[in-house]
């Protein structure tokens, strides 16, 4: 085997030593100066030089004998074909260069001049510039190389040597407004021709694959990257392989499918897998919103006859409290404007607002769970104030994102290249990143994101390592996104940019982060609101320093269990009726079903005429008096992942296929119905904290919300009598709070009962005897089938601050105390055996 | 042909050491080393290990003691011969309160204080994680994977573990029961790991994987944490890894764990050593490999301290899973273990390397 054409060490040094070079150097028509020694390699070296009119230019000292058999002239001539492609780098001049060196006297060379760029090798730039290494830059990258090489298909060309060092990264010059950075192929001088194919171990297709593979690494070593990154790199993986398959009939190796290819990953991966045709193989698959991440499925399902939709909606602040369930999330998200967007057929005219959604109970409480004292808040609070920031900026940038696939979308809300490079242009400003990294052919938002979830991890690392971020966005900065938003996108002037910030809960995010963020949400601008969900007595609507006292008051709540149980007494119980019947109709209708809700369930009817005469005057043995959507409405007070556990147990049970459009039996319904109370009153004692106490004073409480409806006298409505309902508490306040009055001990008790909603607290009330007012606790109705209670009220008990102290302390003794002084029915206990013993909730056994 | 191969958990788990068994011989003393960390627990065993080292005349330039703030009068009972043992393996003993939110922060400050001047060695750190709560182990191993350092971790292990079976059998329920103490009682608090929060930015359901303990209010706490309405579900979202004890009297173990969290044969279950903190990488990493992109994963390690140890190395290899605390209200300081038993080593060497190699999974090679 011949030995290898390559320079000796000793010749490579010399030519690379600046001491050995002459003041010019004369390749072809051309005269050159040299400057500084670039590379070497083992054919060549090269040289940056300047030509006579002072322009750079690369010069390659290629081996002579490398040119025995074959002219340089070819390849000059291979390489003009290319000039015309501006991924290639050009080839200036070329010919023969004698250089005296130490050793090597009258050393005959080619030279090859070829076009200076200015940047890093791939290798070079993976190694320096790591953190910004992107999908989106792999994408473009991928872009110019499958041009390059279609280039090189069309010339019937092949590079031969198109290794990692071989492709710059060229920066833009500077100066140049909109400068974006390059994608350069050099060394032009080993050009061949595509046939026959290279005798080297790679050809250009697998020189392509080995940068790739780079690429991915890179993007993998910064660890810190969000899903979509991550997906992305799953799908490069595949990819890589496909373009290394064996079989030549299923390799991707033509440039043009590559390129789109890597387009679709990114595309692919920038959104969670969801169902292709956001049906539902079940209708009660995904029972809660975080179950959904296809949002064109959530706003399909959404039932709009939702009691409190019309509230919620109207463009003002709000706090919408309730629990977990209870539906504030997919009215969250339905609200959202990228919701919106994945739904091809919306009617973008028929919603007021553009809202912005982010979950505390996800991102915000992982970052900042441990900042639970004011000191540290103080501490961190340019920190998290910034996080806030980007990640609401995040989420704009997302949804505007997702306007990207559409025409028709991005004109309706007149969102072109100049407001997008408006909106990149003011993040970069605020970050102080005019220099960041942009990369041809990708577009600016995706570029603008990728730079955001780079801070946002940026920031967390720094946090995490008791340092301080530098800059920071300040609590202004979301009211001049806005005001850039309305300004240049006047649609958001007329549909109201509502930020909406789900779980801001004390338990999701701790009572001293939620002061800091309030500087934020409180920020009074036209351009924007906020509208924020917590649990029941879970958000912190002050500032440290009070002074947003008056504004947090302007923020109307809205209290989901409050609201249903409303609709009772204020007679609008058709309401939930009609959103029970909705939230089931629109499932079955995703779910491809025959039957309707009407169909498979019906209507409530008891020969007694109600449900409590129903359960007072049972037989022995009927289980059937829990049925109907009527009585499904009622047992939901807010809770619509209940209605469907509901649904979905009756289905179960009553095994409804997709054909069935027969009634589903009464004491099925009624077995599922209780069945679910019982599981959710079980699911009390693992509540954290205060579970076992709470499950404590629920079962007693329901048990005695059944003993005075079977045992208690009946009282008078109008020309009837009724039995007595009263799954309610009330009591007098005669100093102001009842919780003031309550030890440590109860009053985080009570707290957590309101804050589960395994109590909603009504509007206070007005004493009938004194003028005082008084709090009113009603026991939330999913929990009364479970004792065999009625779900209606229509009487209270009603106590005083000593009673309500003890039923805290202990729910058994003050429960008896009730039951004892109540007056009972003559005619005793109308009863079945069976209804006396309960097991969990009757047996003392049970009770802690 | 060539082909891209991704680099696996697998190619990578024999590189990383094996848990081996600790001696001191006279002839092969141990250390010395920059920074001893050992915590200040109720259990007999928080005194084997400092007490063998300082009996060895092992010395570090400074040693970090956790303080609990729970069950803090049951702790005091080993302080004094703790601080004895510590005082004399070094001149420096720094106590880190356990209830100083910040007291992370104060750990890093102590390792980056060892890395100080120029020509300074690679500093020497040893870990004994005897009697450390989980959360210790996640945390401490979370900021020693920063650091540049040589660690070795020491676990010694107690003699009896409560409950016996002869105890569990005869009554289960005191050690079933909510209410009663059993090996602890309570939930005091429910947290995210801030060294391992996860990236949960985007719309995905999630999914839990519980370590579980002879409490079953913890894991249901911990599935309260992440989404209420995963309690009492069952299916891919809720991962159940038993510990399976390495000695035989132990086995019995798994199948009381079982019991008392009502696991059935349709929840999502593996067996997991609790000696072996590979066993526990390659089980997470085989649940991780299906879950990952359709899943905010959750981890719980509330099981032993070796699964406490792989949980956190796995969190360190995928910075996707968040890992979350359950911390009971109070330990049961009168019956938890007794004695101790054997003293065990990993010997991780250059924690940059360890790194490296936790880092590399997921890459691409070409092969030729």
């Amino acid at each position: 085997m011949a030995d290898r054409i390559q320079l000796s060490e000793k010749l490579r040094e010399s030519l690379l030593d600046s001491a050995n070079m002459p003041t010019e150097i004369s390749v072809g028509t051309g005269t050159y100066t040299p400057n500084f020694p670039v590379a070497a390699g083992y054919k060549g070296t090269v040289w940056k030089v300047t030509d006579k009119f002072g322009r750079p230019r690369a010069l390659k000292l290629a081996v002579l004998d490398d040119y025995r058999e074959r002219s340089y002239l070819e390849e000059v001539r291979r390489a003009a074909k290319l000039e015309q492609y501006p991924a290639f780098a050009r080839i200036d001049d070329a010919g023969p260069v004698t250089l005296n060196l130490p050793d090597h006297p009258e050393h005959p060379f080619i030279g090859f001049v070829e076009e200076w760029i200015d940047g890093d090798t791939l290798d070079e730039f993976l190694k320096k510039s790591g953190s910004v290494i992107s999908p989106s830059l792999m994408v473009s990258y991928v872009s110019t190389l499958s041009s390059a090489l279609s280039a090189l298909q069309a010339t019937g060309l092949r590079h031969d040597d198109l290794h990692s060092g071989n492709v710059l990264i060229a920066k833009p010059p500077t100066g140049q407004i909109e400068g974006e950075y390059q994608i350069r192929i050099i060394d032009m001088g080993s050009l061949k021709p595509a046939h026959p194919p290279t005798t080297k171990p790679k050809d250009d297709h697998h020189h392509f694959v080995d940068h790739l593979v780079e690429i991915h690494n890179a993007i993998h070593s910064k660890r810190s990257i969000p899903i979509s990154e991550r997906r992305f790199l799953s799908e490069v993986e595949k990819l890589i392989n496909s373009m290394l398959e064996e079989d030549a009939t299923i390799r991707l190796r033509d440039p043009v499918q590559i390129k789109h290819q890597f387009e679709l990953a990114l595309s692919r991966a920038s959104t969670p897998q969801t169902n292709q045709n956001s049906q539902l193989t079940s209708p009660f698959e995904f029972l809660s919103a975080e179950h959904i991440a296809d949002d064109r499925l959530l706003v399909d399902m959404f039932a709009k006859s939702c009691p409190w939709l019309e509230k919620a909606v109207r463009a003002d602040p709000c706090l919408i409290t309730g629990p977990r369930g209870c539906g504030k999330s997919t009215m969250f998200r339905w609200m959202s404007l990228k919701a919106h967007l994945a739904d091809p057929v919306s009617d973008l005219d028929e919603i007021n607002l553009a809202g912005f959604y982010i979950s505390c109970a996800t991102d915000l409480q992982n970052r900042f769970d441990w900042v639970t004292t004011t000191e540290l808040a103080e501490q961190y609070n340019r920190e998290i104030i910034h996080y806030f920031n980007l990640l609401l900026t995040r989420e704009v940038l997302m949804t505007l994102n997702s306007l990207s696939d559409h025409e028709e979308q991005r004109g309706y809300w007149g969102f072109g290249s100049s407001e997008e490079r408006a909106l990149r242009d003011f993040v970069f400003r605020h970050l102080h990143t005019d220099s960041i990294f942009q990369m041809q052919g990708v577009s600016l938002l995706r570029q603008t994101l990728e730079v955001i979830e780079r801070k946002m991890f940026d920031c967390h690392s720094l946090m995490m390592s008791g340092s301080s971020v530098w800059p920071t966005l300040p609590a202004s900065y979301l009211g001049e996104l806005t005001s850039l938003l309305c300004k240049a996108m006047p649609r958001f002037q007329e549909k109201k940019i509502v930020f909406l910030v789900d779980d801001y809960s004390i338990h999701r995010l701790p009572a001293p982060v939620q002061q800091v963020l309030n500087r934020v949400i409180w920020e009074r601008r036209s351009s924007h609101i906020f509208k924020l969900s917590s649990e029941k007595l879970g958000a912190e609507l002050r500032d440290p320093s009070g002074t947003m006292a008056e504004l947090a008051r302007e923020m109307v709540e809205i209290d989901c269990g409050r609201e249903y149980l409303a609709l009772e007494d204020n007679r609008k119980g058709s309401l939930g009726y009609s959103f029970a019947v909705e939230l089931l109709n629109n499932r079955l209708k995703k779910a491809g079903y025959s039957g309707t809700a009407e169909q498979l369930i019906g209507i409530s009817s008891w020969p007694e005429g109600n449900l409590a005469r129903a359960i007072v005057s049972v037989k022995p043995g009927r289980r059937d008096f829990y049925h109907g959507l009527d009585c499904i409405a009622s047992v939901c007070s807010g809770d619509v992942s209940t209605l469907l556990l509901i649904y979905r147990r009756m289905f179960e049970a009553g095994q409804v296929d997709r054909n069935t459009t027969h009634q589903i039996p009464k004491n099925v319904q009624h077995e599922s119905i209780q069945a679910v109370s019982r599981e959710m009153l079980e699911a009390v004692e693992a509540y954290f904290p205060k579970g076992p106490d709470m499950h404590r004073v629920v079962s007693r409480f329901g048990r005695l919300v059944r003993d005075i409806l079977e045992n208690g006298r009946e009282q008078k409505k109008e020309d009837a009598t009724v039995l007595t309902e009263c799954p309610r508490i009330e009591i007098d306040q005669p100093e102001g709070s009842a919780y003031s009055l309550l030890s440590d001990e109860q009053e985080s008790l009570a707290r957590e009962l309101v804050r589960r909603a395994i109590f909603i607290e009504m509007e206070p009330g007005l004493s009938r005897h004194k003028n005082v007012t008084t709090l009113r606790w009603q026991l939330r109705r999913v929990y009364l089938p479970a004792v065999r209670a009625s779900l209606a009220k229509n009487n209270a008990v009603k106590e005083k601050m000593e009673w309500f102290q003890l039923f805290l302390s202990n729910p058994e003794e003050a429960c008896s105390f009730v039951f004892d002084k109540w007056q009972k029915r003559k005619s005793g206990p109308g009863s079945h055996p069976d209804q006396l013993s309960m097991p969990g909730i009757d047996s003392p056994a049970q009770e802690r | 042909m060539p082909r891209a191969r991704k680099i696996e958990l697998s190619t990578i788990i024999g590189k990383l050491p094996d848990i081996q068994e600790f001696d001191l011989p006279e002839d092969q003393p141990y250390g010395p080393d920059d920074l001893f960390i050992c915590t200040l627990g109720f259990e007999p065993r928080c005194l084997k290990l400092p007490g063998m080292l300082a009996a060895s005349g092992y010395r570090s330039e400074r040693v970090v003691v956790f303080e609990y703030d729970t069950n803090i009068d049951e702790n005091e009972v080993n302080r004094e011969e703790l601080f004895r043992y510590l005082n004399a393996i070094s001149d420096r003993v720094i106590p880190l309160s356990l209830g100083n939110p910040d007291h992370t922060n104060q750990l890093r400050q102590i390792l980056r204080s060892l890395n100080l001047g120029a020509y300074a060695a690679t500093p020497r750190i040893t870990f004994d994680l005897s009697v450390a709560a989980n959360r210790i182990v996640v945390t401490t191993m979370a900021i020693l994977c920063e650091a540049d350092a040589d660690l070795n971790v020491l676990y010694s292990e107690a003699e009896i573990y409560h409950p016996t079976k002869a105890e569990y059998q005869t009554e289960p329920s005191t050690w079933q029961s909510e209410s009663a103490l059993g090996l602890e009682r309570g939930v005091g608090d429910v947290r995210p790991s801030r060294e391992f929060p996860g990236q949960h930015f985007d719309q995905l359901p999630d999914a839990v994987i519980l370590f579980p303990t002879f409490k079953a209010e913890r894991s249901r706490a911990v599935i309260d944490f992440v989404d209420p309405s995963l309690i009492g579900t069952q299916g891919e979202h809720i991962v159940w890894l038993v510990g399976a004890p390495p000695l035989d009297g132990n086995r019995w173990r798994t199948e009381a764990l079982k019991e008392i969290n009502r696991l059935t044969g349709k929840d999502f279950q593996r067996e997991v050593s609790t000696l072996d903190y590979k066993d526990t990488l390659t089980t997470l990493e085989s649940i991780y490999s299906r879950l990952w992109d359709r899943y905010k994963l959750t981890i719980s390690p509330i099981g032993s301290k070796m699964q406490a140890l792989g949980s956190s190395l796995f969190a360190y290899m995928h910075p996707d899973t968040r890992i979350v605390f359950a911390i009971p209200q109070e330990y049961n300081a009168a019956q938890y273990s007794d004695g101790w038993r054997k003293t065990w080593k990993i010997e991780f060497g250059p924690l940059p390397e360890v790194r490296n190699l936790l880092e590399s999974v997921g890459r691409l090679e070409v092969e030729a």
